[in-house]
């Protein structure tokens, strides 16, 4: 269309004769959309002016374009599922979705995709849904641009997740906002998918949640003042890229926990007032690069049973506690990071410190192992603990320390 | 016979009092002590008591059968066990309760297991689902299969 050749009447003939326009409006011929899909053929297009319509389900059971013009409602009067699609290459674009129903049994959602491949979901409006946008067996399809909220204080019991895939593959998950669901976005069985410039905010669990979910890619997205943070779990080789990680407050909260997680990619995000950056339990052969660790209450905790791990060239900034472990032993690398805590030299300036860096304060070690011991925090005894201890390291109770610690701040962000 | 009588009234009194009753779980608040996921499911959470009166809650109830086959709580220091019934939502003993496991149940950890106190509550999830009923036995079996690498290793 930009660029109108000789040769575009002749391409679009055909399809001119082939793909009819179906308006729908109150003053149209066709009043209903369940009505004008039932008359659309494959490759139309249901163009819906606005207005809101009460139809129950909408079913869209054909490759069909739906667009919405102006912002229709589509209300579900919370009894229905408000939109169902089960045929490939839908395109489903510019409508405002309320007011699902909700069930002790079922997850009904406000767009629903079941069992097919190429769909389009784009700069649509879901409020006060059980469900969002909920994906099962779903491949090739494509988010992007919507904003979900749900259903807000005193339903949480009835709130479930913002944009839920189970059982998908290559799916796109673009630029969406998500606020006051259960999970903002939520991954289970889910393969080879890509999430890219979310704001996922104020949702009771996790801002992101993945289970189950291989070689899955995330970044530039902002997770925020989530109830627990972002949880990846029990999934292999994942790339988390240049998120941001902020204000997860809270007893178990944290920016980002990894449980039973190996072979992935931690670089270039900055983790900022959590709780706790990261969490690492169960994790293996992960790598953590690049990142900026600010103000948090523990940068890094790493339970025992996670070995094999990198951590590198990070910045850590004014964290109450830098790292934090259970065990004696450590089967991590931690090399070359930048720790604003550190108060070595460097006598030959090659911008390593001369002698190493233990993030590991001695009274974060006793709270690891026993989280009793929280209400000793800023108080007299832990100050004498942590002085007795940066003047006799020895009573430091585990192997992890930073043998070569950098005098200055790596510049990773361009 | 009042004697008998009186002594009946004191077995009924005292079995009235020590009746186990689980700790409310505080949902977004409280996590799981063996997934470490925020229970948020007010269809899946599940608690263990001790005899000294310490509480476990998990957000699942394979989480739940799986800290009870790794025998972290020896069998005998065990109060009770608690599951919550789908439908209903609120906490039910884990031994008497009908079970459900269907592939089509979200459960919070995958495995698709869900309770259920009542017979007819049951069998409509079994309408909408699918899947085949058991009991807790029948739970205990599907999760030790299931979950053989998770149990052998980790959670010692």
């Amino acid at each position: 269309m930009e660029r109108p050749t000789l040769s575009l009447p002749l391409l679009s003939l055909p399809a001119l004769a082939l793909c009819a326009e179906i308006y729908v409006c109150e003053r149209c011929e066709v009043k209903s959309i369940n009505e004008a899909i039932k008359r659309a053929k494959a490759g139309d297009k249901v163009i819906v002016l606005g207005g809101t319509y009460r139809e129950g389900t909408i079913n869209v059971n054909k490759p069909i374009s739906l667009i919405g013009k102006n912002y229709p409602t589509l209300d579900g009067e919370g009894k229905y599922e408000v939109v169902r699609i089960t045929a490939s290459g839908v395109l489903f674009s510019g409508f405002r979705v309320v007011n699902s129903g909700v069930s002790e049994l079922e997850d009904i959602a406000g767009i629903k995709v079941v069992n097919a491949r190429k769909c389009v979901i784009k700069d649509n409006v879901l409020k006060n849904n059980f469900w969002g946008i909920y994906l099962a067996k779903v491949r090739d399809c494509v988010l992007e641009g919507n904003v979900l909220e749900g259903r807000g204080e005193g339903s949480e019991v009835y709130t479930g997740n913002g944009i839920h895939l189970w059982h998908c593959s290559n799916v796109k998950i673009l630029n969406n906002t998500i606020r006051r669901h259960r999970d903002g976005i939520y991954f289970e069985f889910v393969k080879k998918s890509h999430i890219e410039g979310n704001l996922s905010e104020e949702n009771w669990r996790y801002g992101l949640h993945f289970m189950f979910s291989h070689d899955d890619t995330y970044v530039r997205n902002t997770f925020r003042r989530n109830g627990a943070g972002v949880a990846v779990m029990y999934t292999k080789r994942v790339l988390m890229k240049e998120n941001r990680f902020e204000e997860n407050w809270g007893g178990s909260s944290y920016g980002l926990l990894l449980k039973a997680i190996s072979d992935s990619t931690i670089v270039n995000n900055v983790f900022y007032k959590n709780t706790t950056g990261i969490l690492m339990d169960e994790t293996q052969r992960t790598l953590i690069k690049h990142n900026d660790f600010v103000s948090n209450g523990w940068a890094i905790r790493v339970w025992a049973n996670s070995a094999d791990n990198t951590i590198t060239e990070n910045n850590f900034l004014g964290n109450t506690f830098e790292v934090s472990t259970n065990s004696k032993e450590n089967p991590n690398t931690f090399v070359m990071n930048y720790w604003s805590s550190y108060r070595g030299y460097d006598l030959n300036r090659d911008g390593i410190g001369d002698i190493p860096h233990r993030p590991v304060k001695l009274f974060s070690y006793i709270l690891e192992n026993n989280p009793e011991a929280g209400v000793l925090v800023k108080s007299f005894f832990v100050e004498l603990l942590n002085r007795i201890e940066s003047v006799f390291p020895i009573v430091i109770p585990t192997k992890l320390q930073d043998p070569k610690p950098l005098m200055r701040r790596v510049r990773w962000r361009s | 016979m009042r004697a008998l009588f009186a002594l009946f009234a004191f077995i009924l009194l005292f079995s009235c009092e020590t009746k186990p009753t689980p700790e409310p779980i505080r949902f977004g608040k409280d996590t799981c002590v063996w997934c470490r996921m925020a229970i948020v499911d007010a269809g899946f959470a599940s608690e263990l008591k001790t005899k000294k009166g310490k509480v476990y809650k998990f957000d699942a109830i394979e989480c739940l059968g799986a800290f009870y086959l790794s025998g972290r709580v020896p069998k005998d220091e065990i109060l009770a066990m608690w599951v919550s019934d789908y439908k209903q939502k609120e906490l039910i003993r884990a031994e008497s309760a009908h079970y459900l496991i269907s592939p089509n149940i979200k459960s919070p950890m995958g495995l698709g297991i869900a309770a259920f106190e009542k017979e007819e509550d049951l069998k409509e999830a079994l309408r909408i689902f699918g899947g085949r009923r058991t009991d807790w036995k029948g739970v205990l079996e599907y999760i030790r299969e299931k979950w053989k690498d998770q149990l052998s290793h980790s959670h010692s």
